[in-house]
């Protein structure tokens, strides 16, 4: 059963209260737009309204002579240094130099005594522009003589990515059955409930502190220091709380720079707070893609070849688009054994918002084309979806074709328990007409192999302090916590280690003036990299306790335990222990609830050994090991990663014929974390990422209008699931011991997002016999294809994505024939 | 997005409001509930120097409904009010369905009837069901009063008949007769904090074991609310039936004029008012007969 | 020129100067009364990060100007909870596991006030319905639902208990 693990732990694998909720239920949290420094001023960006354009000149006298402005910049003013993600990669300045590449693109920026006179003072800002094509549709974007968005990419594009292992042609000439299909959804935003908001405080003595709403404290102070020229240990980034990242936070962002670069023209502290149109204009989310995928399967419904080409939409500029590329091929190699593949990407810049990662990044589209496909490969040949997915997925210790060791991986169980919770025997085949229930499964990575710089720096370092008197333990670690529980699994941890109750665990986090490095909250790396380092320093520091006992008492440190903020061992030998507890009672004369009897406490022993030798420190570091990763595959080493998830969802779904409308009744998910660390916070991502899948599937997109704006930034228009949009769902979690995660755990909080979109198209085939191809099904789309399979006759009907999409992929197709994969 | 800069105003009697609106003409605007006027000014859709808060206005918030002279709804009268309202919900329950549909509770808690009706928009939720029971408003001006159907208030997206220093004051429902049944189905993308993509409002009355009159309300498929007089007549005077729905229904799909944005193409739209219109004179024929 | 409004936030007595076209969130928010629980999310009513209780009754509070909510009580996430103890719904929602990044939770927990102050044992449909206009990009609701299920239990048994 997939519920309950039998285990002795005290606080892993429980429920408790997690860090900075009850703050939060009570409005004491303080996110970065509920900070105010004195003397502080509001920034404010004025963004370009053309998609792509030359600068000509920028005329700021006005806004400068408004009163109440204290500065105002443009590019001129500024370092030109650029920045982004990945160094190789870096094109994006705080302002725009000589052009601006989409609506949105920041071009000055202005800091003023309140909103008001900012907002104003943006709007006396007159801006030259001479007006370039806008390059919108990638056919166009791609074509030959292309104007360039950035000079140095040929036919804009930004990466292309041709790999192949085995032969796939060869095999597909050989299968039983070949299918190919296309498939295409839109870009999509992050819509975390928090935009952006960031307060700069560079102060005279040189020192700058950026508190911001982020989920990359280091990379966010790397870039700064580096944009700026400032030394790295004067530039301090705090992530306060934050409401919601999910990827698009994962970089330095323009509003961050500015806002620093405004600190310093005006002397004073900066707070710049985006507003939601802001926010979908800065995107940083998932790009756009058009897929075609060719699968050859034998007669046994083995997988036998596999090829994919994909075009993928990146926007004005390359974020962490190189890296989307190489995802997009990757993370099709599991969770089925596939001996031969070939996969043909290209990510191209259009003049639009910036494409990055969302949860899931690199894993969502793909997937969602890759389930449907075989579910229509299962149907051919009359295999139930479960049936062909349990023929072919790899186990814990098999080796994916592009090298990834799956150290742990129980997709049978997610398999198995989602196919029990939900029913599937009683219900498939078995529903009445309309109703439907589709299954989709994937796997993702734990955490990067590589940092986003080459660095041999650990990826997380943890240090923790015994508190002087014992009473707790401080527990500093540069990860960030953006609500999903990141600082509550590193209490955990070190709770579990020390026998620690988990109040007196306080965490320190995503702070690089105080605590060591980490990379961050991306990639899904922190459960097992931070948590990794966090166990290392536990361990450290329980040793220094359990060791100077022993050299007090003459007896091993295996003897000794520490469980329930108490040492127990310790009661052997009355003497010494009541020599240690006088000393204790007598320094804290006075106060209350000191111990009395039994064995020695936490504090005790925490007490004696810093009056005795100074300050307990425990550190930790975590780096991945060396990696396995296949030479063959170009570009594996992205998406190597210490571990991998896998997860299967299951939709229920009912379509209304006559319009289209598309219910979803229930989803089922079952995720195998290796380990749930914290049950329910495990399970939250599970439903958050139903609900967060279901949007993708239905709702959402964003809309552009022929000049490249964006038609629906607002919450009103882009659509994420409200609370009557998702049913009841259910969250399995799902436990497989990763040997090489913190006690046994790995990642949750994307993979879980990949099967769901596959699952309701696979859901909707089953109650109508349409397969929608193009995302979101939107019930237009539905009833569409409706319509087109009655008049067919058929029993199935594939809505295919529209001619444009289809010259997009043969312009890709052509440009891919004869490129090297070696 | 901040507002913009504008002087408020609140006249605690009509007198004061029409001269403030006059010495202001052209600058100035009234705010009922805010809910839509607000976001306005914040997107920069409109600008006004001067903004007349109605909230004070007691001749804009008489309720009052007796069984001889049906309902009047005060301008000012609130769509959560109109949601909960025990009498509402039993004589004039579509409308309470409708504002029930209305944005959310947050909205619904200041958005106010008159707001809803004079923001003149094809998808509003009140409208249809306002139409569908016949209603007619009563603008008052300092020179006097008139009243006008709600049908003919309409002459476009936001524009409607009201004239320079006139506020709607309130809306007037005569009684409902017996043996009406009504439906208002509306459809978005999602199942909540949509605005319609399409609407339909039926509204049937049966004497003599057929149906006396009909009234059928297409909302957000023309540039205002309009009825189908094609489909109405098809159901007047003749028994109901599953038959006739469906002919009255292809009626109503065949007189809109469905525009194409990016919600929904005009062809869904048009779709969507045969369904709906059918499956809304079903929910409101079953009110009260049988049928086949 | 600023005009002066009275008004009870959290049954304490305010008067405070205000713009006319200040919002009641950005003064909630603003140095007079300093009360940052109340977030912005859309400014524009379509997600409830802004929701507080108005005369007991939930609005968006970036769609009321400070000055219409002269004369009102106004509710906000600080005021729920009791003489330093965590109001039920507040103690529901953390125990529940409704709690992620937390920007939408004092929408929420409002919501479920204004809920459960007007219907004591609400249907999980009944809470759906109630939590339209609050957005959660996080937990996809569940847990919100269970949160809203046991506050009510929590809140039936004080009235029993004396």
């Amino acid at each position: 059963m997939a519920e309950t693990t039998v285990h002795e732990y005290s606080i892993l694998n429980t429920s408790p209260v997690r860090k900075g909720v009850p703050e939060k239920a009570t409005g004491q949290a303080r996110y970065t737009a509920d900070l105010s420094l004195p003397n502080m001023l509001v920034g404010a960006i004025l963004h370009s309204p053309l998609a792509h354009a030359r600068i000509l000149n920028i005329d700021v006298t006005k806004a400068k002579n408004l009163p109440g402005v204290r500065a105002v910049l443009t590019a001129k003013d500024i370092s030109h240094i650029k920045f982004g993600f990945s160094p190789a990669r870096f094109d994006e300045t705080a302002l725009a130099i000589d052009k601006v590449r989409y609506v949105g693109d920041e071009i000055a920026a202005v800091a003023a005594i309140d909103e008001q006179t900012a907002k104003e003072a943006l709007e006396l800002i007159k801006v030259d522009y001479e007006e370039l094509p806008a390059l919108l549709d990638p056919f166009d974007t791609m074509a030959e003589d292309a104007p360039l968005i950035h000079k140095e990419y040929a036919r804009n594009i930004c990466h292309e990515v041709h790999n192949e292992v085995g032969n796939a042609d060869k095999r597909l000439a050989e299968a039983y059955l070949v299918r190919s299909d296309r498939f295409m959804n839109k870009k999509t935003d992050g819509a975390c409930l928090e935009p952006y908001a960031t307060l700069a405080d560079y102060d005279l003595s040189g020192h700058l502190t950026l508190w911001t709403s982020t989920q990359v404290s280091h990379y966010v102070q790397r870039s700064v220091a580096m944009v700026l020229q400032l030394p790295l240990d004067r530039v301090r980034v705090i992530a306060p709380y934050v409401g919601g990242a999910f990827g698009v936070k994962a970089s330095a962002g323009s509003h961050e720079l500015i806002a620093c670069m405004l600190s310093m023209h005006a002397g004073c502290p900066i707070k710049i707070v985006m507003d939601r149109e802001q926010a979908f204009w800065r995107n940083r989310a998932r790009h756009q893609y058009y897929h075609e995928m060719t699968i050859g399967v034998a007669k046994d419904g083995k997988i036998l070849a596999h090829k994919h080409l994909a075009v993928i939409d990146g926007g004005a500029y390359s974020s962490l688009g190189v890296i989307t590329v190489y995802y997009n091929g990757s993370l099709l190699h599991g969770p089925y054994a596939i001996p031969n593949i070939r996969y043909d990407g290209y990510r191209i810049y259009t003049n639009k918002p910036t494409s990055g990662c969302l949860r899931g990044h690199g894993g969502v589209s793909n997937r969602a084309c890759f389930e449907t496909q075989l579910d229509l490969v299962a149907e051919e040949m009359k295999m139930d979806p479960i049936e062909i997915r349990m023929k072919n997925v790899l186990q814990s210790g098999d080796t994916t074709k592009s090298g990834y060791h799956l150290s742990s991986f129980n997709v049978r169980e997610c398999l198995q328990e989602a196919r029990a919770y939900s029913g599937w025997g009683k219900k498939k085949n078995k529903l009445p007409k309309g109703k439907g229930i589709g299954v989709a499964t994937s796997y993702f990575l734990s955490g990067s192999g590589s940092a986003n710089y080459h660095t041999d720096i650990p990826h997380s370092t943890v240090v923790i302090k015994v508190a002087d008197d014992g009473s707790g333990i401080m527990l500093y670690t540069g990860s960030n916590e953006i609500g999903q529980g990141s600082d509550t699994v590193v209490a955990m941890i070190a709770a579990e280690v020390l026998g620690l109750d988990l109040n007196d665990v306080n965490v320190i986090s995503g702070d690089t003036g105080l605590c060591p490095a980490d990379l961050g909250a991306y990639s899904s790396r922190q459960t097992l990299m931070t948590g990794n380092a966090t166990k290392q320093a536990a361990e450290s520091v329980k040793k220094q306790l359990l060791d100077e006992m022993a050299r007090r008492y003459g007896i091993a440190s295996s003897e000794f335990e520490l469980r329930q903020g108490k040492v127990y061992g310790t009661e052997k030998n009355r003497e010494v222990l009541d020599n240690i507890r006088n000393r204790y009672r007598t320094e804290h004369r006075h106060f209350t609830n000191l111990p009395k009897e039994g064995p020695l406490t936490f504090a005790e022993v925490a007490r004696l050994i810093y009056a005795e030798s100074g300050s307990i420190l425990g550190k930790g570091t975590y780096s991945p090991p060396e990696l396995q990763y296949s030479k063959e595959w170009k570009g594996a080493v992205i998406g190597a990663s210490p571990a991998y998830s896998t997860q299967t969802c299951i939709a229920e779904v009912t379509v209304d014929f006559e319009t289209g409308d598309l219910t979803i009744d229930h989803l089922t998910l079952a995720h195998d974390c290796g380990f749930a660390i914290n049950r329910k916070a495990v399970e939250g991502q599970l439903e958050g990422s139903m609900c967060h899948g279901l949007g993708e599937a239905l709702f959402e997109e964003m809309i552009f209008d022929d000049k490249g704006r964006l038609m629906n930034a607002s919450l009103g228009d882009y659509k994420i699931p409200t609370v009557l949009d998702v049913p009841e769902m259910k969250a399995i979690i799902i436990e497989s011991n990763e040997p090489n995660g913190p006690f046994g755990a790995k990642e949750v909080g994307e993979g879980c997002i990949l099967p769901v979109v596959p699952a309701i198209i696979n859901a909707v085939r089953d109650a109508c016999g349409v397969v929608i191809m193009e995302l979101p099904i939107s019930s237009e789309r539905i009833l569409k294809a409706l319509k087109a399979k009655e008049a067919s006759g058929e029993a199935l009907y594939i809505y295919k994505p529209p001619a444009s999409a289809d010259r997009i992929i043969d312009q890709a197709a052509k440009l891919s024939a004869g490129a090297a994969t070696r | 997005m901040i507002l913009p800069r504008f002087k408020f105003i609140e006249p605690e009697a009509l007198e004061e409001a029409f001269e403030i609106m006059e010495q202001n003409k052209g600058d100035a605007a009234f705010l009922a509930g805010g809910t839509d006027l607000l976001v306005n000014l914040k997107k920069k859709v409109v600008n006004h120097s001067v903004i007349i808060s109605l909230e004070k206005l007691a001749e804009l918030k008489n309720i009052g409904y007796s069984n001889e002279k049906g309902l009047t709804l005060g301008a000012m009268t609130r769509i959560s009010d109109i949601e909960e309202s025990p009498v509402l919900r039993e004589k004039y329950p579509i409308l309470a369905i409708a504002a029930s549909k209305l944005g959310s509770p947050q909205i619904r808690n200041r958005a106010t009837l008159g707001g809803n009706i004079c923001a003149a928009r094809p998808a509003a939720d009140t409208i249809g069901p306002l139409i569908a029971y016949a209603a007619t408003v009563r603008l008052v001006s300092k020179d006097g009063e008139r009243r006008q159907p709600l049908e003919e208030f309409f002459l476009g997206p936001g524009k409607t008949i009201i004239k320079e220093g006139e506020i709607l004051a309130d809306i007037q429902l005569s009684t409902v007769p017996a043996n009406t049944g009504a439906s208002y189905i509306k459809y978005g993308i999602r199942k909540a904090m949509e605005i319609a993509m399409v609407s339909v409002t039926t509204l049937l009355t049966f004497g003599n074991a057929s149906c006396q009159s009909a009234r059928v309300v297409l909302g957000a498929v023309a540039p205002t609310f309009i009825r189908s007089p094609q489909a109405e007549d098809v159901l007047s005077g003749k028994i109901f039936s599953r038959d006739i729905a469906g002919q009255a229904a292809k009626l109503a799909a065949g007189c809109c004029l469905p525009i194409c944005d990016m919600r929904a193409s005009a062809e869904y739209r048009r779709e969507l008012v045969e369904v709906l219109t059918r499956r809304s004179l079903l929910e409101a024929a079953s009110q009260c007969v049988n049928f086949s | 020129m600023k005009k002066r409004i009275a008004l009870k936030i959290n049954n304490q007595d305010y008067e405070l100067l205000v713009a006319d076209n200040e919002t009641l969130a950005q003064v909630l928010r603003g140095t007079q009364v300093n009360l940052t629980g109340t977030k912005q999310g859309c400014e524009i009513g379509d997600c409830g990060a802004c929701t507080v209780l108005m005369d007991g009754k939930p609005v968006n509070s970036c769609l009321v100007l400070a000055v219409q909510a002269s004369g009102h009580e106004i509710t906000t996430i600080e005021g729920l909870a009791r003489n330093g103890k965590l109001h039920p719904i507040q103690e529901a929602f953390i125990e529940a596991g409704a709690v992620q990044c937390g920007f939408c939770t004092p929408g929420m927990i409002l919501k479920a006030k204004a809920l459960l102050d007007t219907n004591t044992k609400p249907t999980r449909q009944e809470i759906r319905k109630a939590f339209v206009g609050n957005l959660c990009r996080c937990t996809g609701y569940f847990k919100i639902i269970n949160a809203v299920e046991k506050a009510s239990e929590m809140l039936r048994e004080e009235e029993v208990k004396p």
